[in-house]
């Protein structure tokens, strides 16, 4: 059994705040990805988890025995970086063997174990090869290869792909997801790559500035994120931010939307929800590109602006409108025309609309 | 015609950089260097800097030959990737470098140049601040400044500029460079290995590979009709699946064969000369043109669920057919657990074909 637990635990270098007040829990099995922008201590938490690292208050658990005094052989981990160091003088076959000819298991086991690894790894092929004849995605899974043959308890992942080009660090992704689901391992990922984080953890927790953010699956992330800093770093094109305030007229309520020279009715029981919770009348308000509805029609819709810009992807467009000042990032299908300075209209569907403190940017409906 | 590369090869020993590459930008054009790490884009952007020479071929600009150009003759404005910035002079200051270089202009009008450039990159609050204390992602920006700021150079060469930048920032730079320098009317080459920026951002796309270029035109083009199976198997994500099929005569009727599956040859092909007389092709057949079934489909292949990775509009299933992985698409509410038997629906109208050898498209 290997579930994680941290219960307040904070780190300081000297004066300089890592980690502060990171409560987190990851069930047995399950894989976690730490997510952050760097320098937020997402690979300070992974190390004081590893013992790499101590911790200055707070308490750590793996499967329920108190690990913080515990050194990192005493905690039966395994952790992959972003450097894999293999042995130049050992082929693939005797670097992944390593461990378990140090810790003098038998030559059957080794076999066996090493076997398997290499099986589930596709890395049967080169086995006899030596690492400078094998390519930096093979070299990864050697690395992956080596951590899971100690039968640890938990696997810490801190950035291993990272470096990789795009095709390899795809290749490599949905191994190492596959993995976790054949090994049924608690496994930990630290990465700053959201898309990253969103497709491989079953839940994500999301750090920025030495503090957990947000713990959550992926839609809780994406759709109920708890704050503005959650809400842009997570979900790719970003997610767009217009200043609003709140006007009721006889018990209308509506937000005029800053710079837009726009209004939309709120009508819906979370929307009034959120006008009643707001303590003012100025809010944050968050919409997603591809929640906005576009169309060549101006005539009542919500809001109207100018094509200024088109990136055409593969999948779908990403339009620049301009709305007098402000810029809107709106994801279209491919089969919507546009070009620049093409005039067009927009709805935002009420209830995918998000509400943020405007001073604090905590998500006013969060957990709610 | 203004810049004419033609038949450059550049070789650093026994390694082929570059293989007789060869194309023409248009006045003012937005050409983008489209290639995964190593392919040669950093060596062909130098050497039409004049940083590096040629092994062989020549590069015109309109109608001097330029490869006998000194660098600093070409008024070539660049920004490459460790480009030096000088550490004890201030953001404003580096940037000014080259108008103050070049003489001529009033202290408001430089002031002004850096404004446009600055805000853009959204590094305008950084003018005192000195390189040594930037991040690296605002370096890489001060260096785009630098070389952005000149009013208007012969050309404008970057290599992969917003690489390390975050994805809210990509996205608002995609755009605002386009915007900037297509305003000036500077012809531009700018490389990347991200294909979605070079679809997003090119006027037209130079896609290369190993040092030889595989394709050069719009980006519906680089898309929709690639003209080898390099680039079908490099664009989209996930990518097109890229396979090798075998042709079967039998009974008097074609068939194809991958993977132990049978799959029919389409009418139009059989009417075809360049498809009928092969044995064997490769397939392109791109993951959103693959439908999973959990039973039996008309046309298509049995595979097993390798792996299903939930992205974040759709999810991405990896299946194992025989010795080989394909991806597919399919929408979230779908279930696929490893080692699920399906089969994958496929549309062979849609199917790209290429040569097994040569790897190019077959029409």
């Amino acid at each position: 059994m290997a579930e994680v637990l941290l219960k307040n635990v904070c780190k300081f270098f000297g004066n300089v705040r890592a980690c502060k007040d990171i409560n987190m829990s990851v069930g047995d099995g399950e894989f976690l990805s730490i997510l952050g922008p760097s320098g937020c201590g997402k690979s300070t938490v992974m190390r004081m988890i590893a013992g790499l690292e101590t911790v200055s208050s707070g308490e750590i658990y793996i499967g329920g025995r108190l690990v913080n005094d515990l050194s990192p052989k005493q905690r039966n981990i395994a952790m992959v970086f972003e450097n894999y160091a293999l042995y130049p003088h050992l082929t693939v076959f005797e670097n992944i063997a390593f461990p378990l000819i140090m810790a003098k298991k038998s030559k059957q086991e080794i076999n066996d174990k090493v076997s398997k690894a290499m099986e589930m790894l596709r890395l049967h092929d080169v086995t006899g090869s030596f690492p400078i004849n094998i390519s930096d995605g093979q070299k990864q899974r050697v690395g992956i290869g080596r951590a899971i043959v100690r039968d640890p308890d938990l696997f810490l992942f801190d950035e291993p792909i990272s470096h990789l080009d795009i095709m390899l660090r795809q290749d490599l992704r949905k191994e190492i997801v596959r993995l976790q689901r054949e090994l049924h391992t608690t496994m930990i990922y630290v990465t700053h790559d959201q898309l990253e984080a969103l497709t491989m953890g079953n839940r994500i927790a999301v750090m920025n500035d030495s503090y957990l953010q947000q713990l959550g699956t992926r839609s809780e992330i994406l759709d109920n994120p708890s704050n503005t800093f959650v809400a842009s770093f997570v979900g790719d094109p970003p997610i767009n931010f217009i200043p609003a305030t709140i006007t009721d007229e006889a018990g209308n309520f509506s937000l005029a939307l800053d710079g837009l020279a726009a209004s939309i009715p709120l009508k819906e029981s979370r929307s009034l929800k959120a006008v009643r919770m707001a303590g003012g009348a100025r809010i944050k308000l968050g919409i997603r590109p591809h929640h906005i509805d576009i169309s060549h029609d101006t005539t009542n819709r919500e809001v109207t602006g100018n094509v200024d810009f088109v990136e055409f992807l593969d999948e779908y467009n990403v339009l620049t409108v301009q709305v007098n000042g402000v810029k809107l990032l709106i994801e279209a299908p491919k089969s919507f025309e546009a070009s620049i300075n093409d005039k067009v209209g927009m709805n935002f569907p009420e209830s995918l609309l998000l509400f943020f403190n405007d001073q604090k940017g905590d998500n006013i409906l969060a957990g709610n | 015609m203004i810049l004419k590369v033609a038949n450059m090869s550049k070789h650093y020993h026994h390694i082929q950089a570059l293989k007789d590459v060869s194309f023409n930008c248009v006045s003012g054009e937005f050409m983008v260097v489209l290639g995964p790490p190593g392919a040669g884009k950093t060596t062909l952007l130098k050497i039409i800097a004049g940083l590096e020479e040629t092994s062989a071929g020549d590069i015109y600009f309109g109608e001097r030959l330029f490869t006998e150009v000194e660098p600093k003759d070409r008024d070539v404005s660049m920004a490459f990737e460790g480009y030096a910035l000088y550490p004890h002079l201030t953001v404003f200051e580096n940037i000014a470098h080259p108008l103050r270089i070049r003489g001529g202009y009033k202290e408001e009008r430089i002031k002004e140049l850096i404004e446009q450039v600055t805000v853009m990159l959204k590094i305008e609050q950084l003018w005192e601040r000195k390189t040594n204390q930037l991040s690296g992602g605002q370096k890489q920006r001060v260096a785009l400044a630098r070389a952005l700021v000149r009013e208007k150079p012969n050309m404008l060469l970057m290599d992969e500029p917003i690489a390390h930048l975050d994805a809210a920032l990509r996205h608002w730079l995609r755009a605002e460079l386009k915007k900037f320098v297509k305003g000036k009317g500077v012809t531009t080459i700018y490389s990347t290995p991200d294909y979605q920026e070079a679809l997003a951002m090119g006027d037209r796309i130079l896609v290369l590979f190993e040092g030889q270029l595989k394709q050069i035109g719009k980006p519906e083009e680089i898309l929709y009709k690639p003209q080898c199976s390099e680039v079908a198997a490099f664009i989209g994500d996930p990518p097109t699946n890229v396979v090798e099929v075998a042709m079967n005569r039998e009974n008097g009727r074609f068939v194809l064969e991958f993977e132990g599956n049978e799959l029919p040859v389409p009418e139009a092909w059989l009417n075809n000369p360049n498809i009928i007389g092969r044995d064997r092709f490769l397939l392109g057949l791109r993951p959103s043109d693959i439908s999973i079934c959990k039973e039996k489909v008309a046309v298509g292949f049995k595979a097993e669920v390798y792996v299903s990775e939930a992205m974040q509009r759709k999810q991405v299933i990896t299946l194992k057919v025989g010795s080989k992985l394909i991806k597919a698409n399919a929408a979230h509410a779908l279930k696929a657990d490893i080692g699920d038997q399906v089969w994958g629906r496929i549309d062979m109208e849609k199917a790209l074909l290429f040569d097994p050898e040569t790897k190019k498209a077959i029409c």
